[in-house]
Parts: C-alpha cells; sequence; structure tokens
C-alpha cells in the first residue's frame, strides 16, 4: 500500500480543545494532525455525541477514472492497492472513500470491494468526477478501535445492568425521536450488542462516519469518555435526507475538532437546508443536544433555522442573529428536513474548515 | 448456570394527534422464565407484552384469550421456539410496535407467557398454565413498567430473578416469579400481607419470625430484617407462599432488630407489619487467675471494663491463705491486701476479708455468685464488694504484706442476679496482668460466660507488647513470647485450644477486626504474643499463660466480649 502525507504539522489537541501546541518535525517528516477531547458523562444522562476524528488514511491517490451510478467503480494507478484490503466484512464496510478534491469533495462512501486499482463503492455516482481528483481511504471506526477497553474503560460485570451503553441511532427518524439501531455495552473485555448474545463480540460494529450516537451513563457517578484520533480539516460531505411522509431528523456528527458558528457550518445558504419564510412555521431546523447537561431522553437544548439571512434560535425570536452560536467539537446534531410534497431526495451538506492559522 | 433470554422490541409508532410519528424502545431481559415444572423455556411456548389500557388494571387470560378481554392490548408477542441461543443467553427476535389506541403513555405494562402456546396456537384453555409478571414495587432493576414518554430513546424493562445467572449478579425477585405459576380461569391476583406477625428466640440463637394470613398466588414471600432505628433492610431469603415461618440463625447478640416480610407475586409486593425483638446475649461473669504476687511491678493486677447505664455490684477477693488450703503443697502468699482503683488511687481497699464489709461479702457468696466461701472468717485473705454505675474502667491491685513472692489467687465476680438481656449494666472485658514463671508458677486461671447464647470472644496473651507505650508500656521485665492454652467446659485434652503466635491460625484479619471492634489496641505483625479467637458457649473456660521454652516475665491475660 503507498501512502503519501501532505500535511506537515503536528499538534495535539488535548481534553481542552484547545490546540496545545505545535511541533514541527524535520523537514522531510510529515505527520497529520492528531488529537484527543475527553467529553464528561453526567451520572444517569445521555450524551449524544459524534466523533471529532478520523483515522489514518490507509490510501491516498488520484482518481484515473468513475465509472457507474448506485454503485460507483473508482479507478486507480495500476497495482497501487492491495487486493482486498478494503473488503467489507459479512456485509459490513470496514473502510469509506472520501473525494479529497474536485466536485465531490468531502463525499464518502463506504467500500464494498477493492482489487489492486480498482474500489467498487456502496453507492455513489461519478458527476463531477475527473481524473486527478485526489481521493483517500479510512478504516471506519469500530467500537473495539475507537474504545479499546470501553468507554471510561467500563468493563461490565453484570452485562444485564449496564453501567454504560453505546446507542447507535437510526440515521434518521421521524422528527422528534431517535430509534436505536443498535445498543451495546463493553463487557468480559469485548463489546456486546444487547440481542445479540453475552459471549458475541462486537468489536467490529461500526461508528459511521458523520453519524450522531448516544452514550448512556446508568451509573449514579459521572465518567469521561475520551476520543482520540486525527484532525479532519478537509471537506466534509454529509448526506441529508428527507421524506415525503414526515419530517425527518438527520442525526449526524459533524467531525470537527474545535468549536465552530453556526455561521461557520456553511449549511444554510447553499440550497441543502429550506430557508425559512415564515418564522411562525419555520422549514428545515438545526437540533442542538447538550452536552453537558444531565438526563436520559434528552430534548434539544437549541432549534435553529434560518431565516430572513441569518440563523434564529426558536426561543430567541426571530430577531436575534444567532450566527455566533457555537457547535462544540463532540457534540450530536440533527438536522431536521421539513416534509416534502413528492420525490424525496438526498442531498450533501459539505462543510469547509481549517484549523486556525 | 440459567438460560438467559433477552428481548429487544424497536417500537416505532405514530401519534397522528400530535402529527408526528412517535417511538418507543423497550429492551426487555428476561431471565429464568420457566414453565409449570420449574423447565426453563429453551425452545417453546409464546410470550407477550401486553398493556393495561387506560384502565391501569390487566384482566387475566380466559379460555380462547390471551389478554382476557377488556381493554388489555397484545403490544407484541415472541415465538419462542423461533429464537436461537447465543452462548448461554437467549435471544428472542426484535420488532417494531407501534402506539395506537389502545395504548398510550402511562399504560402498565405486563409479560405473559405461555410454555404450551405456539405460534399456530394462541388460545390458551382451561387451566392452560402461564406466568405473569408486571414490576411496580418488587426490585428487578431497568425503568417502570409502564409506556414511557412518546420519543423516549431506551426504555429499559428488566426482569432478573434470585441467583447468580449470565446477567446479573442476584436479584431480590424470587425464582419462583418466574415459573409459570398460574392456570387460566383459576384464582389469581395480588398478593396480601400478613394478619400478624410474631418473633420469638425460644430457640437461642435463632429468632423465629411466624407470621399468618399472607398470600401470594403464583409467588413467594420475602423475609427481610434490619436493625431497629436503621433504615436498611437485608434480604434474609425467600421461602414459599404457604409458609408460616422462618428461622434466622444470623443474629448478632444483645442486638434489636426489626422483622418483616413482603408477599411477592408477578402482581405486586405487599409489606406486612414489622415484629421487633432483641436477640439474647451472654457476658462474663468471672475472672480468676493464679499467680505470683511479688513485689514492685510484678504485683498481680486485675482489670475489668463494665459496660452499662445502671447499677453493677461485684464481688473481689485475693486468697492466699484460703489458697493454702486448697493446695497445702503449693507456696502461697500470706496476706495479701487489695486496693479498688476508679480513676484515683486505692479508692477502696481491704486487708482481712472479715474486717470490713463481712456480711456483704457473705451475701454474695455461693449461690448468688459461683464464689465459694472461705471457711475460716479470720484468715487473712483480702475480699471487697464494689457497686459501680455506667461504663467505666476499673483495676484492682493485690500485693502481699508479708512479700513471700508467692503464688495469690485473685477473682472478680458479676454479683448481677438477673439475665443478661435483663441487666442493665455488665462485664465486657476482664485481665489479668502477673509475673508468668514456669511449673506451678504459670498464670492460671478461668472465666465463666453467662448467658444462653454463644458468644464470640477475644482472648489475648500479651507479652512482648508490653514493651510498647501503646500498650502501657513500657514494663520492664516483661516477657518476650507467650503462648495460650485455653480449655472450653468439658472439652477433652484434643479439643484444647492452644496459639503461640497471634497470626499462626490464618485468622489475624479477623482478629485485628474484632480488637477494632471492643477497643483493643492492635498488636504488631510478627510479634510473638498470643490471640485466640472463639465463638464460646456459656460454661467455665480455663486458661494458661506461659512463656515459650521456659520464657519468664511479666504478661497480661485478656479476656474480651465481642458481640
Amino acid at each position: 500500500m503507498k501512502n503519501t502525507c501532505k500535511i506537515k504539522r503536528l499538534i495535539a489537541i488535548v481534553a481542552s480543545l484547545a490546540a496545545a501546541g505545535t511541533v514541527v518535525k524535520a523537514q522531510e517528516v510529515y505527520s497529520q494532525i492528531v488529537g484527543a477531547i475527553s467529553i464528561n458523562l453526567p451520572a444517569e444522562s445521555d450524551v449524544i455525541v459524534s466523533f471529532p476524528f478520523k483515522q489514518s488514511a490507509e490510501f491516498r491517490g488520484v482518481l484515473d477514472s468513475a465509472t457507474g451510478a448506485g454503485n460507483l467503480v473508482v479507478n486507480v494507478s495500476a497495482d497501487s492497492l492491495t487486493s482486498g484490503a478494503f473488503d467489507a466484512q459479512s456485509g459490513t464496510p470496514t473502510h469509506y472513500l472520501v473525494f479529497e478534491s474536485g466536485a465531490q469533495k468531502g463525499v464518502h462512501v463506504d467500500i464494498s470491494t477493492n482489487t489492486g486499482s480498482q474500489i467498487n463503492l456502496e453507492g455513489g455516482d461519478a458527476t463531477g468526477l475527473v481524473n486527478g481528483d485526489q481521493i483517500a481511504v479510512y478504516p471506519h471506526w469500530t467500537l473495539g478501535s475507537a474504545f479499546p477497553l470501553g468507554v471510561a474503560n467500563e468493563d461490565e460485570d453484570e452485562p444485564g445492568l449496564r453501567k454504560i451503553e453505546v446507542i447507535v441511532p437510526q440515521a434518521t427518524s421521524s422528527a422528534g425521536n431517535m430509534i436505536p439501531e443498535g445498543i451495546f455495552y463493553f463487557s468480559d473485555g469485548a463489546w456486546r450488542q444487547v440481542g445479540e448474545g453475552i459471549s458475541a463480540v462486537a468489536d467490529n460494529a461500526v461508528l459511521y462516519h458523520g453519524r450522531a450516537l448516544v452514550i448512556r451513563n446508568n451509573d449514579t457517578v459521572a465518567k469521561n469518555a475520551l476520543f482520540f484520533g486525527e484532525v479532519i480539516d478537509a471537506p466534509i460531505a454529509i448526506p441529508l435526507s428527507e421524506s415525503d411522509q414526515y419530517a425527518l431528523n438527520n442525526f449526524i456528527g459533524l467531525n470537527r475538532p474545535l468549536a465552530i458558528t453556526l455561521d461557520e457550518l456553511g449549511l444554510a445558504g447553499g440550497g441543502v437546508f429550506e430557508e425559512t419564510t415564515d418564522s411562525d412555521n419555520p422549514n428545515d431546523k438545526l437540533l442542538v443536544y447538550s452536552l453537558t447537561d444531565a438526563g436520559k431522553n434528552k430534548k434539544p437544548v437549541a432549534t435553529y433555522y434560518y431565516y430572513n439571512g441569518a440563523w434564529r434560535e426558536e426561543s430567541a425570536g426571530a430577531g436575534a442573529d444567532k450566527g455566533g452560536d457555537l457547535i462544540q467539537p463532540g457534540m450530536g446534531l440533527a438536522v431536521q428536513k421539513i416534509q416534502v410534497g413528492s420525490n424525496p431526495e438526498d442531498s450533501n451538506w459539505v462543510n469547509e474548515w481549517g484549523l486556525p492559522q | 448456570m440459567n438460560m438467559k433470554k433477552l428481548i429487544t422490541i424497536g417500537a416505532l409508532t405514530s401519534i397522528f394527534v400530535v402529527k408526528a410519528w412517535g417511538s418507543v424502545f423497550f429492551t426487555v431481559d428476561v431471565g429464568s422464565l420457566q414453565d409449570e415444572n420449574g423447565v426453563a423455556l429453551v425452545d417453546k411456548g409464546m410470550l407477550y407484552l401486553i398493556s393495561s389500557g387506560p384502565d391501569g388494571e390487566f384482566s387475566l387470560p380466559t379460555p380462547g384469550s390471551v389478554t382476557g378481554g377488556g381493554d388489555d392490548a397484545i403490544i407484541a408477542f415472541w415465538d419462542l421456539s423461533a429464537e436461537a441461543s447465543t452462548g448461554g443467553e437467549y435471544i428472542v427476535s426484535s420488532g417494531e410496535v407501534a402506539y395506537d389506541g389502545a395504548w398510550a403513555q402511562g399504560d402498565n405494562l405486563a409479560i405473559l407467557w405461555f410454555p404450551d402456546l405456539t405460534l399456530a396456537n394462541q388460545s390458551p384453555v382451561a387451566s392452560e398454565p402461564f406466568g405473569f409478571y408486571r414490576n411496580t414495587s418488587v426490585s428487578g432493576g431497568g425503568d417502570a413498567w409502564e409506556l414511557p414518554e412518546d420519543g423516549t430513546l431506551l426504555h429499559s424493562l428488566k426482569f432478573f430473578t434470585e441467583g447468580d445467572n449470565p446477567l446479573v449478579n442476584g436479584s431480590d425477585v424470587p425464582a419462583l416469579l418466574a415459573a409459570a405459576g398460574l392456570g387460566v380461569g383459576d384464582s389469581a391476583g395480588p398478593p396480601t400481607g400478613p394478619s400478624s406477625v410474631a418473633t420469638n428466640e425460644d430457640n437461642p440463637g435463632t429468632v423465629k419470625f411466624e407470621w399468618n394470613g399472607a398470600s401470594a398466588p403464583g409467588g413467594a414471600y420475602r423475609i427481610e430484617r434490619k436493625l431497629a432505628g436503621g433504615s436498611d433492610w437485608t434480604v434474609l431469603g425467600i421461602v414459599e407462599e404457604g409458609t408460616t415461618s422462618y428461622d434466622d440463625p444470623s443474629v448478632g447478640r444483645g442486638k434489636e432488630y426489626d422483622y418483616r416480610l413482603v408477599a411477592i407475586n408477578g402482581f405486586d409486593a405487599v409489606l406486612s407489619s414489622v415484629s421487633t425483638i432483641e436477640s439474647l446475649r451472654s457476658s462474663l461473669h468471672n475472672i480468676a487467675t493464679r499467680g505470683i504476687i511479688g513485689g514492685g511491678d510484678n504485683v498481680l493486677i486485675v482489670g475489668f471494663t463494665v459496660e452499662g447505664t445502671g447499677d453493677i455490684t461485684l464481688l473481689t477477693r485475693t486468697k492466699g491463705p484460703a489458697l493454702a488450703v486448697e493446695f497445702p503443697t503449693l507456696s502461697t502468699a500470706g496476706d495479701p491486701v487489695a486496693y479498688f482503683q476508679l480513676g484515683a488511687p486505692n479508692q477502696q481497699s481491704n486487708d482481712n476479708w472479715g474486717d470490713d464489709q463481712f456480711s456483704e461479702i457473705q451475701a454474695l457468696l455461693a449461690p448468688r455468685t459461683n464464689a465459694l466461701p472461705i471457711a475460716d472468717e479470720n484468715s487473712k485473705d483480702a475480699a471487697m464488694v464494689v457497686t459501680l454505675n455506667g461504663t467505666s474502667l476499673n483495676t484492682i491491685i493485690s500485693t502481699d504484706t508479708e512479700a513471700k513472692e508467692a503464688l495469690g489467687l485473685v477473682e472478680i465476680f458479676d454479683a448481677t442476679e438477673a439475665l443478661p438481656n435483663d441487666a442493665t449494666n455488665r462485664i465486657v472485658n476482664l485481665s489479668t496482668r502477673g509475673f508468668i514463671g514456669t511449673g506451678d508458677n504459670i498464670l492460671i486461671g478461668g472465666f465463666i460466660v453467662k448467658g444462653q447464647v454463644s458468644s464470640k470472644l477475644l482472648i489475648r496473651g500479651v507479652g512482648p507488647s508490653l514493651a510498647l507505650e501503646s500498650f502501657n508500656g513500657p514494663v520492664a521485665g516483661h516477657i518476650t513470647d507467650t503462648s495460650i492454652i485455653l480449655i472450653p467446659p468439658g472439652a477433652a485434652v484434643e479439643d484444647w485450644i492452644t496459639n503461640d503466635d497471634w497470626e499462626d491460625e490464618g485468622n489475624s484479619a479477623e482478629i485485628v477486626a474484632v480488637s477494632d471492634a471492643v477497643g483493643a489496641t492492635n498488636f504488631e505483625t510478627g510479634s510473638k504474643d498470643s490471640a485466640i479467637l472463639i465463638d464460646a458457649d456459656p460454661g467455665l473456660y480455663t486458661f494458661f499463660l506461659t512463656g515459650v521454652e521456659g520464657g519468664t516475665g511479666i504478661g497480661l491475660i485478656e479476656v474480651f466480649l465481642a458481640d
């Protein structure tokens, strides 16, 4: 496997979310930016989080060609890949491809199989792709790679009375509610999934890129969840879905290591987020969940909509510009897409962001 | 190990009233479900999650109807024969359920299981066995057994039964509740508490808790106890319905306990009234130690602690001439003098027992106490009657005006006539310090445990620790290595208890704990002092405190009542 590194800084971002320092290596040594964030898990509470980091790329290269729609096939230079290295296992993807430049910059698509020069994707289309577009392949975070010793090192001795549960919600659900797609806990040195047997190992359960997840602390004492990995400062395209049956919540994670303002999200103004024309009847909404409030089954702590050229917050009224409000790193979000009359479509919200210089 | 059943129910529901789709997600961890014969339901039967409907009450199954009519509704059901076992955990399939007009937030939830129904035949017949569980006040863990607010992310219902299993480390829910102990059409319903409860300790050391009139169809009774005035109930055990008493041999001594019963079945849990009892206790009645009455540090000293609130009358004696009558071949003290000290030195003293309190002393001899009379009313033995009030630490120092450096016998008797539970004050610690010689001159003694129940005793032989300030040292001429022999009442030689060094028997941690509890300074690790910890039945105990390998010096024998 041939990797190329183009980022020349090593920055450790630890706990406080602030850049703790910059180390410039010898001129010919390049490194990704790594960081760590500790998120408090209040006692007997849910915390809706998103993984703010990625793992190291296992391939970087340029596009030779791309064909197909629905299940895109990407070609790269001959023999630049190890055949089968990115293959899905038992139907579960292990890696995803990211277009890091070009018309689809930030878009990520799961990989089904690969050969030495070809990557077959589960979805995607070739629209706008041109030879020379930069691409990268990343391994998905799994429970085992993200929390190898469990969240807060909590190894359950009573799997029926779990202190810590990781609840992976369905990517979308009807407005207002999360529906668990999987409930996981760490016991006897491995991750387990509720309903799959206490001996079945779920270490390879995927935490999908850009998805929110819920960590439930059932214990009576607060704990901390540590997130660690490489900083994503490339564009991120977050898929958003809508429905002609009901308003649809998209539970997403922004995957940024520092707080950014609503105005920096790039969500409004691009046609992806339905702007509000009547402040009494908002269209699309951005739901923000507190990282610090205690309690389970959390409701959004703030609900934003975009009206008259600015972000507004429901409780603050339509006259207050809330564009400076911050989305904290690790914070889980929901984009609520208003019900459409017909022909619901998926779209990509592209967030572009870079580390402060 | 019980097979575990774990059910996940994903519920996507529609609440059209609020123009939104709601969701409720249940996790039901069901453990140890059994059929009517107590056989785990590994691969058969039907399981139902039902809602009470708006009336909050559950109709029971009737022939032909799982829900028995009324407004109860089946939210979800599972064919257990279609599920797979994985690693000791039995997995029931997940599925979606929806709010509809038949159930809503706040409705009570229950599970029903029919071991003999199948997916093809879900129509129970008369007397069809089934199980029912709707947790309310029964501790099973998890969330409330009711439909949660719309949008609740994860509402987790749990049903674990007593005993360790792969999912939990035990539970207070009786295992009987997991059996299909009910029959369709048979009488069933919430439990009733007993009409009366009572306790006694007619069998000393075991409290019997009795009740009448309780019922728990398909359930059981949980027996609980706490210290009177406390708030934490301890589960003692679970007994079948129909049982009317429970024996509790785990009581401490002289403690006031509250007992209650919890009648439990799958419908509810009902508390009984409380019955309170003070458990029996024992006391130390006497210590008598024979040793050399020397001069200086080699005087014989008896120490004792009384604990309580009322008066306690004691008889103390120091025998020299009287000892010679009993053991004419021994060299005995010629004219012992006893000095009683409580706070101040020499608060009370006696040289010759007939001089001062003759009639009082006579009144306290056997049978009032175990003190046998001294035949010679003019002998030079010493004796006193001492009356104390409240808790105090006391000493009696015995010397010999003839300075013969010979053997004497120091005694102290509790003259309280009441049983230990009725006495307001009692001796909880006795000790004697003296010179340990060899042959006839070792410290020999005895003590009496008075009462109806055994008590935990700590007996220590202190020698090298007398060099330490923490043991009121340094005592010049202390012995450097002690050994104890303890002879329980009527014990044959092979049942004698011996100890050389206090850590020899592997119970040093308990000795430390008991020492802490009774307020005794702990020995240092590796010291050559001696200690014996026993559960002592009432009776007369004899002890020998000697030096090891002929060693001599000043030593201390101590007896502590630990409960």
